[in-house]
């Protein structure tokens, strides 16, 4: 903001006279010293719970930078090969380009598997933090107006979010990736009317096809991130044109924000605080497993595994249906000749 | 300061006290003048940080964040070193393990050093007393509305477009039709074959073999014993084109049961065989495979939605969300003694969808 | 007032006298009979280690009538309480007495793996009893039991197919209806894994020789010493039990963690 201004340069040091030359660059070019003097000492109040936004914005440009790298190794091919790389119980089996890509990159790619941890947890950090700051600002009422629409886009953003984990996650085309499609599939063919067309186009024929994987590939990395980045900067556009809220307190009134400025004070927490939750993120990937894909092994629509478990442990386990089950439930069986389509939707 | 929200009135003149008394200088949060009506108490007073009176703290405070620094500077650099130094063996998991391990963790000190050092800066060393910033209304003020109104009145003046309907209504036409060439352009994305009598038929054929799941070698009934399971495809399916879609539809569930603990309803009394009956192992939920099987209850749990289906009782529903027994195939045995199916599933199968009428 | 609390106080008295002797009288009870249970057992083995077959059936009919018989009858032909025995074979009396499974604690949805209560001697004998009631599936060769040597990636793929959707893809285990459960095979000996797919305890199902060949259950049974071998690549593992456990990991202590600090990075310093 200082720097800026210019009209004494004779005076100062060599550095000093650098930084105004440029400021002025690029001010004379951008006008720039407006929104640096309209934001640079915007206030934002401080409470925890105002900061579970910003991890997941945070998460997502983990996502995207861990993305990133990915997309230079992933190959969007449900092409069959024959697996030859280093995982032994995989070795000579029949499986797409998708998920020998994604061994080879856990398996013979320093980082890889680094990387896509990393990617994984971001991605559920991602949604989780998403879920929590939409409770506080439910639960502080902080959707009412002025601040409905965005409510709304965050709700929007939320929806993606959870595209962008579906479409991710069907990627690799392994046993667990199959199934969630196949779920969608059987989803998608009882839509009444135009079911069984929507999931006869969406996957290029009878399930699952040869298409869907570069399909969902594409709405992955080029069309839902794009529709994020849009409406996350309009989601922080009414923010700021809002102004936070803030809890109520000594010298809190409807009329003040109190807190920090962003220069310096907010700007180093803020800033700090993304190199946080990348370092949580990757604390977390290097020393926890997720995703295994090589234990899924590849898709096999007639394979499955048991998912909701509850065991591993000496006690009798009960699957979660059981604990509702009061003895039984009628016989659901329609007599088949006489069942209509729309009953069973 | 929940009495405020009650009254606007008294807590904007309360905040404009605030307002005024905390901007000139920043310790002058104690001095509240607060209005009759609403005590709002007013900032409490600065409490002084260790920093802000002690210099030697301060400056051990300024130590220490470099130290952060310092310590990113190093992890940042043990990472690059890990990446050298724990290589990945083809094959070898050990190393795959070491490598995952040590890089990350090199980046997790590359990151925290630099987060938890400038978060600390900022807390510790740069101006701690809160600041007001004063609120405004979202709303545009009457003067700029009106601007903008008359900006939308000449607009339209100026176009006729409020005033040229056909024009107006000829253009909102079209544009509401030139999307439709996009609509049809996705037809292609499949084939132009109808799905409907896909979905209605499976590979199976009337007297194709039943073989074992991968190996495709036939099964004779002999080969069952009681409370045995096999995972079966049909013959000959490894080969054929669409090998995944057809076994998508065709996947079996062979099991031998008593053949008196059978409950065989009428019209199915050739489906078995010695109390060998098979299932299509695809929910009629939403299509997981079923094949979770109980040998001594005969029931079939299904791992995505915790179905269960009874063998006993023609794979009838007992439990969980889906609507439909799974489908039997018929099936009988040659003259070798290998299972055969004597046709396809008699209804389609897996899970529902708005054609599938019987 | 006075007289009514000392009756109170009396009457629980009495109530709490009664319980703690009957516990003691019961676990009196409960110690002679095992000692002396244990010490019959243990004679009975060391008399008649050097024995030929026939006296290892012997001795197994001993042990079966002194263990298993209330439940399985001494004929063998089963119970209300338990099922019976003939034509089970070796292997299976081998897996259920081996794996401590038998004889039975106390009756539930299923047998649960416990403390084997029999010495290897005693085992061969009550398995070498029973298949001589009534020909059975044996206890498999030894050159199927190395864990080694066959082919892991055939074993891994019929493992996916035949047990992962009970048992789960890395072996840990999985529910079934009411209570019931597959067990996690993790560190399982490869006979006991070998048995358990021939004879079908409970309610897995039967895999015999013709569905998966002896050398397919070697290929099984290396596939799962690779599983317990071979150290998890990514990390912790949260039990393998897939995108449920990673889930709640990331909410409770990825979420926990993350809010640990906001409250700290937001907190006025000293």
């Amino acid at each position: 903001m200082t720097t800026t201004q210019t009209p004494d340069a004779q005076s100062k040091s060599r550095g000093q006279r650098f930084t105004s030359a440029a400021a002025n660059y690029i001010d004379e070019r951008t006008s720039i010293s407006g929104l640096v003097k309209e934001v640079g000492r915007k206030i934002f109040p401080d409470h925890w719970s105002f900061m579970l936004g910003e991890v997941a914005l945070y998460s997502f440009i983990v996502i995207l930078l861990s993305g990133t790298f990915l997309t230079f190794f992933f190959q969007a091919s449900m092409v069959e090969v024959h697996y030859d790389g280093s995982y032994a119980p995989l070795k000579g089996i029949e499986m797409s380009a998708a998920m020998a890509s994604t061994l080879d990159i856990s398996f013979d790619i320093r980082g890889g598997l680094l990387m896509r941890q990393v990617h994984h947890w971001a991605a559920l950090l991602f949604v989780a933090s998403i879920g929590l700051h939409m409770l506080r600002v439910y639960f502080t009422g902080a959707f009412r107006k002025p601040r409905e629409i965005n409510w709304f886009i965050g709700f929007v953003l939320f929806i993606l979010a959870m595209a962008e984990g579906f479409t991710g996650y069907s990627l690799p085309d392994d046993l667990l990736s199959g199934n969630g499609l196949r779920i969608i599939d059987g989803m998608v063919k009882g839509i009444p009317v135009i079911g069984t067309w929507i999931s006869y186009l969406l996957f290029g024929g009878e399930f699952p096809g040869v298409d869907i994987v570069s399909r969902l590939y594409i709405l992955h990395i080029m069309l839902l991130p794009a529709i994020i980045i849009a409406a996350l900067g309009v989601h922080m556009l009414l923010l700021v044109i809002n102004k936070h809220t803030q809890f109520a307190g000594p010298g809190h009134t409807n009329d003040n924000v109190v807190g920090s400025p962003v220069m310096p004070g907010f700007a180093a927490k803020a800033g700090g605080f993304f190199f946080i939750v990348f370092g949580v993120i990757t604390l977390i990937a290097s020393t926890f497993s997720i995703n295994p894909v090589w234990v899924y092994g590849p898709y096999d629509p007639s394979l499955f595994q048991q998912v909701l478990n509850l065991t591993g442990t000496s006690d009798s386990p009960t699957a979660p249906c059981d604990l509702f089950r009061p003895g039984g439930r009628p016989n659901g069986s329609v007599s088949p000749g006489r069942s209509t389509s729309l009953r069973r939707w | 300061m929940a009495d405020d929200h009650g009254d606007t009135a008294g807590s904007k003149a309360a905040g404009k006290d605030v307002a005024q008394h905390s901007a000139p200088a920043y310790d002058a949060g104690t001095a509240v003048v607060a209005s009759e009506e609403v005590p709002n108490p007013g900032f409490p007073p600065y409490r002084p940080r260790v920093t802000d009176l002690d210099p030697k703290v301060d400056k051990q405070q300024e130590r220490r964040v470099s130290a952060l620094f310092f310590v990113s500077i190093i992890g940042s650099v043990l990472a690059v070193a890990a990446y050298i130094v724990f290589p990945i063996i083809p094959g070898d998991m050990d190393s795959v393990r070491n490598n995952t391990l040590f890089l990350g963790l090199g980046i997790t000190l590359g990151l925290l050093g630099i987060g938890i050092g400038a978060v600390h800066w900022s807390k510790a060393l740069m101006e701690g007393h809160d600041l007001v910033e004063q609120r405004h209304s979202t709303r545009g003020s009457e003067e700029t509305r009106a601007k903008a109104l008359e900006v939308f009145t000449l607009g339209n003046k100026e176009s006729g477009f409020g005033r040229r309907t056909m024009l107006r209504n000829t253009l909102i036409g079209a544009l509401v039709v030139t999307p439709l060439p996009a609509i049809v352009l996705f037809r292609d994305l499949a084939p132009a074959d109808d799905p409907v009598k896909l979905l209605k038929h499976t590979f199976w054929e009337p007297g194709m073999r039943l073989t074992r799941d991968p190996s495709g070698t036939p099964i004779k009934a002999s080969d069952l014993t009681l409370g045995s399971a096999f995972q079966v495809i049909p013959d000959g399916i490894n080969d054929s084109e669409h090998r995944i879609e057809e076994k998508a539809k065709a996947a079996v569930l062979l099991v031998r049961l008593k053949p008196e603990e059978l409950e065989i309803s009428e019209g199915r009394e050739n489906w078995s065989y010695d109390g060998i009956v098979a299932y299509s192992k695809i929910c009629t939920h939403v299509g997981c495979p079923v094949a979770l099987y109980e040998q001594q209850t005969h029931h079939l749990l299904c791992p995505c939605h915790q179905s269960q289906f009874d063998i006993k009782r023609e794979a009838a529903v007992i439990f969980g969300p889906a609507k439909r027994p799974l489908p039997q195939l018929p099936i009988s045995v040659d003259s070798e003694g290998y299972l055969i199916a004597t046709s396809d599933f008699m209804e389609p199968i897996g899970p529902s969808f708005w054609e599938r009428q019987l | 007032m006075a007289t009514s609390a000392a009756r109170a106080s009396r009457n629980s008295r009495a109530v709490g006298r009664r319980h703690p002797l009957a516990t003691v009288a019961l676990l009196l009870v409960a110690l002679v009979g095992t000692g002396g249970a244990y010490a019959l057992f243990t004679s009975s083995a060391t008399a008649e280690t050097s024995a030929s077959a026939e006296a290892l059936v012997e001795e197994g009919g001993k042990l079966f009538a002194a263990n298993c018989a209330t439940c399985h009858g001494l004929d063998l032909e089963g119970t209300t309480q338990g099922p019976t025995l003939i034509g089970v074979g070796a292997a299976a009396t081998d897996f259920q007495v081996g794996t401590g499974r038998m004889p039975l604690a106390i009756s539930g949805p299923q047998a649960e793996k416990k403390p084997v209560q029999f010495t290897e001697e005693q085992i061969l004998a009550l398995s070498v009893f029973v298949a001589a009631q009534g020909p059975g599936p044996a206890i498999p060769a030894d050159m199927y039991l190395t864990g080694k040597g066959y082919d892991v990636s055939n074993g891994a793929e019929l493992f996916r197919i035949n047990c992962a959707m009970c048992h789960n893809v890395a072996g840990a285990g999985g529910a079934l209806t009411e209570g019931k459960f597959a067990p996690s095979l993790a560190d399982v000996t490869p006979k006991h894994a070998y048995e358990a797919m021939l004879t079908g305890p409970q309610n897995m199902p039967v895999f015999n020789d013709t569905n998966l060949s002896p050398e397919e259950k070697a290929d099984i049974i290396t596939y799962l010493k690779y599983l317990d071998e071979t150290p998890s690549v990514g990390g912790f593992t949260l039990g393998s039990l897939g995108p449920v456990s990673e889930g709640l990991f990331i909410w409770i202590f990825g979420l926990g963690a993350i809010v640990a600090i906001t409250v700290w990075l937001t907190a006025k310093s000293n």
